[in-house]
């Protein structure tokens, strides 16, 4: 053994270097508060290793960048863990150069001969952000994808070459497939090049110039090996607990995959850049902006960089100390304040401001109340303070107004935030369902493709933007989509004045739709055929709001005819049923509402099916052309094979394909005949000119499965 | 421990003595230019790929065109719409279906077809965040810095929010078949006062 160590060391001289590896002289003897070094090379080891395995795993192009993460993430063995770590250690990473320079500044241990290895210092710094920023938008996640944007278009406002740069590292005016091999190439390429050659640059002329020891005379010197080697294995260790504890409990979050059409309403970038991000709210203009984001920045670097020649002069240390204390409490404080801007509503009560909303509301209300009433709006067309004004002198509490708007202010900042810790809950859901959707397989277009087709994600958007301005979806609790229907009168066009009924009474205007949540259910079927829904709604005029009307109560059906429709049958014919005809209705219910094929009902269903409630078509027919009061459902409605006709077609109802065609097209002779629609448009009227239509046919699909609970979901 | 197996070399090369001073400078100075040429031009054939985004002839970039937004009768008066743009979206080599690139806001002020309706792009003119439109407060609101915009695009507080400029109005307004809305979408240049297009 010996003998080939001996010449092993002839052939490579070995032993030399390890003795100057291990042989190093410690002025002082080892201190823990020399391990920082030590854990940033550590932590860097860390990132090359577990960077190379992701990178195993890892596909850059806008269509596999978000899937190759999933799958690492959640279908390779251990992907979680060593995604984790690299995500982690380079968090850490950040903290301990933190660290690591303010020792160096405190040590002084930047002063001649050092300066060179302190600059060397500074640009690792500089390397590791940059590594951060990149990395960041790799996984090419809503998240780290809007952070980016930001960061790219603070390159682009640097005068004159700033465009140009922008589109260099943007590899063209978009973000896209370039982008991402762009950032690839520079985040596993390029910037650990360079860092290796700038650490072992660090390293060599760290042992050419030795510790720089405090005090060095209070101690015996010692060589690096043991002690110091033992404490810096100890912080290593403690770094890598960390990592592991952190990675193993709290699993790196992949937001869903990068839409550029989506608002995206949570774009933080990641905490250690939150300072700067805060810092740029304090400018404003072109300017400021250019100062706030790179001159400033670049004159506390520039300020670093002068340290050691600054450090000559006499009271320069305590001038660098000092300053240096003031640049990090300072990032401090604003990250603070920016997470505080964010999280304010989170830890305020419920009802703090109830003051401030009441009377808000009571502007509001004044609004309505106005606008129904039909008299002099003092408040059109003045901007939110004259509102103010108006309505303080007309309470005559205007002396409260100064308190007023302190607490507005209040007011806003706290709704700010909980919009913002709303979108933050939006973009968890949706990279919850994003990763759910990926579970099935992912299609060659993407993972966006999934989520573009995805009823869950989908419908609610497109039931906001299409459907609920009449139509409300709302649970038994009351939670869901809705919004407020004002109070409206209606108005005699001749003289422009509201008009009166026989009684004097001002007429309501119905101006919504009914409740679509459980539409077709037997549920949802047992209120339209309850007389005692079927047209309720409450006319509040405290609140110049209707109130309450799920079905027809805030329809035109309400009103429309005195002597036919549906709420006119409901509410005279059903009011008063024998026990009988109560059994009949509620065998008319679950044969109607089982054409709709419910997924939630599919038990239920199957159950009257075998009971023999529910028959063939035949069967069915007669079972809704019993009478009740003095009609049948057949009477006005189509229903396989009877053939009413002055009321929509109830073969199917409720089933995917007659929502379909009813939303497509109301006015079709299969529903609604002349007239016998309130106000419900067609959506897609013209099959064959796209330019025609409100939606696309799958966006009504979208739509039409998401009413009908119709979405993939994991198995449990 | 004995250093100096024959084959290591350990000295310097003999001096040459009386060596031809010329020849000496001529092979110092072809040594320079031959390993000069061969560390840069590998390096020059890698930037010029590099800088490909900015050399690329304009020729491929698509011409602008105008995409259709929405029908005007889905547009109420005085309200704002937002609305998704639609249009085919090539990205290095994929050249995507018809699909969502953007969003812009639209709101009309009067029925009377010969006003345009006002539309304007969702991204915010300071650093690129998507704004918001918030019904309650009639503002368009910015998630990013707290920018804030007026129902008619123009800033609020001009003197202390962050964004350099007003919401971007796109100004290729057209209206086709009597109702559709045609609108030519384009982004702009972020974090300065001018607005120019990208
Ligand atoms: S990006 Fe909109 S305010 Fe900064």
């Amino acid at each position: 053994m010996n003998q080939l160590l001996l010449w092993l060391d002839d052939r490579t001289g070995y032993k030399g270097f390890v003795r100057d590896a291990l042989y190093e002289n410690i002025p002082g003897g080892a201190r823990w508060r020399y391990v920082w070094g030590s854990t940033l090379m550590f932590t860097f080891g860390v990132q090359m290793i577990t960077g190379i395995f992701l990178w195993m795993g890892y596909s850059p192009s806008a269509q596999t960048a978000w899937e190759s993460v999933y799958y690492i993430e959640h279908q390779m063995v251990g992907g979680s863990l060593l995604r984790g770590v690299h995500h982690y250690t380079a968090q850490l990473m950040v903290v301990l150069i933190a660290i690591h320079l303010m020792q160096v500044v405190i040590d002084g241990a930047y002063k001649a001969p050092r300066e060179i290895n302190f600059w060397i210092g500074l640009i690792l710094m500089k390397i590791t952000l940059a590594l951060a920023l990149t990395g960041y938008l790799l996984p090419w996640d809503q998240k780290g994808y809007w952070a980016t944007q930001v960061a790219t278009k603070i390159a682009g406002i640097v005068p004159v070459v700033g465009p140009w740069m922008q589109q260099l590292v943007v590899g063209g005016s978009d973000y896209g497939h370039h982008t991402l091999t762009r950032f690839f190439a520079l985040h596993a390429g390029v910037l650990p090049g360079l860092m290796i050659v700038f650490i072992v640059l660090h390293v060599a002329m760290f042992r050419r110039h030795g510790i720089k020891a405090r005090s060095p005379e209070k101690r015996p010197a010692a060589y690096f090996w043991p002690d110091q080697v033992l404490k810096d294995g100890v912080a290593c260790f403690a770094v890598l607990l960390t990592v592991l504890l952190l990675a193993r409990f709290a699993p790196a979050e992949l937001t869903a995959p990068a839409d550029p059409s989506d608002a995206y309403g949570a774009a933080r970038p990641e905490w250690y850049f939150l300072f700067l991000f805060q810092f740029l709210k304090f400018f404003h203009g072109e300017t400021g902006e250019i100062i706030g984001a790179i001159v400033i920045p670049g004159l506390v670097m520039g300020f670093l960089f002068l340290m050691p020649l600054i450090g000559r002069w006499k009271i320069g240390h305590a001038l660098n100390v000092g300053v240096l204390g003031v640049v990090i409490l300072g990032a401090g404080l604003l990250t603070y304040l920016a997470w505080n801007e964010d999280n304010v509503a989170a830890y305020t009560a419920e009802g703090a401001f109830s003051g401030v909303e009441g009377k808000l509301t009571a502007i509001e209300i004044e609004k309505r109340k106005h606008r129904a009433e039909r008299t002099e709006n003092p408040y059109r067309g003045k901007n939110e303070r004259e509102q103010l004004d108006i309505y303080f002198k007309a309470q005559g509490i205007e002396d409260e107004l100064d308190d007023f708007l302190a607490r507005l202010e209040k007011y806003k900042a706290y709704k700010k935030s909980q919009e913002h810790l709303a979108a933050v809950e939006e973009a968890e859901r949706n990279g919850h369902r994003a990763q759910e959707l990926a579970g099935q397989g992912i299609p060659p277009a993407g993972a966006l493709s999934l989520i573009h087709n995805d009823p869950k994600t989908q419908g609610p958007k497109l039931f906001r933007r299409h459907c609920a301005s009449c139509h409300d979806h709302v649970d038994a609790e009351g939670k869901g989509i809705s919004l407020l229907r004002p109070l409206v009168y209606e108005v005699d066009k001749e003289s422009g004045k509201l008009k009166v009924a026989d009684d004097g009474s001002k007429i309501p205007l119905p101006n919504a739709a009914p409740n679509l949540y459980g539409f077709a259910s037997r549920e949802w079927l047992r209120g339209l055929l309850d007389p005692q829904k079927i047209a309720a709604h409450t006319i509040d005029t405290d609140t110049y709001q209707v109130r309450d009307a799920p079905y027809f109560g805030n329809t035109r059906h309400r009103v429309m005819r005195e002597d036919e429709g549906m709420a006119w049958y409901v509410k005279t014919h059903l009011a008063n049923l024998g026990e009988e005809e109560q059994q009949s209705l509620e065998k008319i219910i679950t044969v109607l509402s089982a054409e709709a094929g419910l997924g939630s009902q599919r038990e239920a269903d199957e159950q009257a099916r075998a009971d023999e409630i529910i028959g063939d078509a035949q069967q069915n027919a007669a079972i809704l052309s019993t009478a009740l009061g003095d009609f049948s459902c057949t009477d006005c409605h189509r229903f396989h094979g009877q053939d009413g006709d002055s009321a929509p077609d109830l073969t199917g109802y409720g089933s995917r394909q007659w929502m379909i065609d009813f939303v497509s097209n109301p006015n079709h002779e299969r529903f609604y005949s002349e007239g016998a629609n309130d106000r419900m448009p067609a959506f897609h009227k013209a099959p064959n000119d796209p330019n025609q239509n409100k939606l696309t046919k799958k966006e009504i699909e979208l739509l039409v499965d998401w009413l009908r609970g119709d979405w993939y979901e994991p198995a449990k | 421990m004995a250093k100096s197996s024959p084959d290591t070399p350990t000295d310097d090369p003999p001096a040459k003595a009386g060596a031809d001073e010329r020849r000496t400078f001529l092979v110092q100075a072809s040594a320079i230019v031959i390993g000069g040429i061969v560390g840069f031009v590998p390096l020059l054939v890698g930037l010029r790929n590099f800088l490909n985004p900015l050399l690329r002839s304009k020729d491929d970039i698509e011409v602008d065109e105008a995409v259709r937004i929405a029908t005007l009768d889905d547009i109420e008066i005085g309200k704002v719409y937002r609305f998704k743009v639609n249009a085919i979206r090539v990205d290095a080599w994929s050249k995507h279906p018809p699909g969502p690139i953007g969003a812009v806001y639209v709101r009309r002020d009067s029925d009377d077809p010969k006003v345009l309706p006002k539309v304007y792009t969702s991204v915010c003119p300071h650093l690129g965040c998507s704004v918001d439109y918030k019904e309650d407060r009639q503002q368009f609101v910015c998630p990013c810095h707290n920018g804030t915009f007026a129902k008619d695009g123009t800033l609020v507080d001009p003197e202390t929010a962050p964004p350099p400029r007003d919401l971007d109005e796109l100004e290729d307004v057209e209206i086709r078949n009597g109702n559709e809305l045609w609108v030519v979408y384009r982004r702009f240049r972020s974090g300065i006062a001018a607005k120019i297009a990208e």
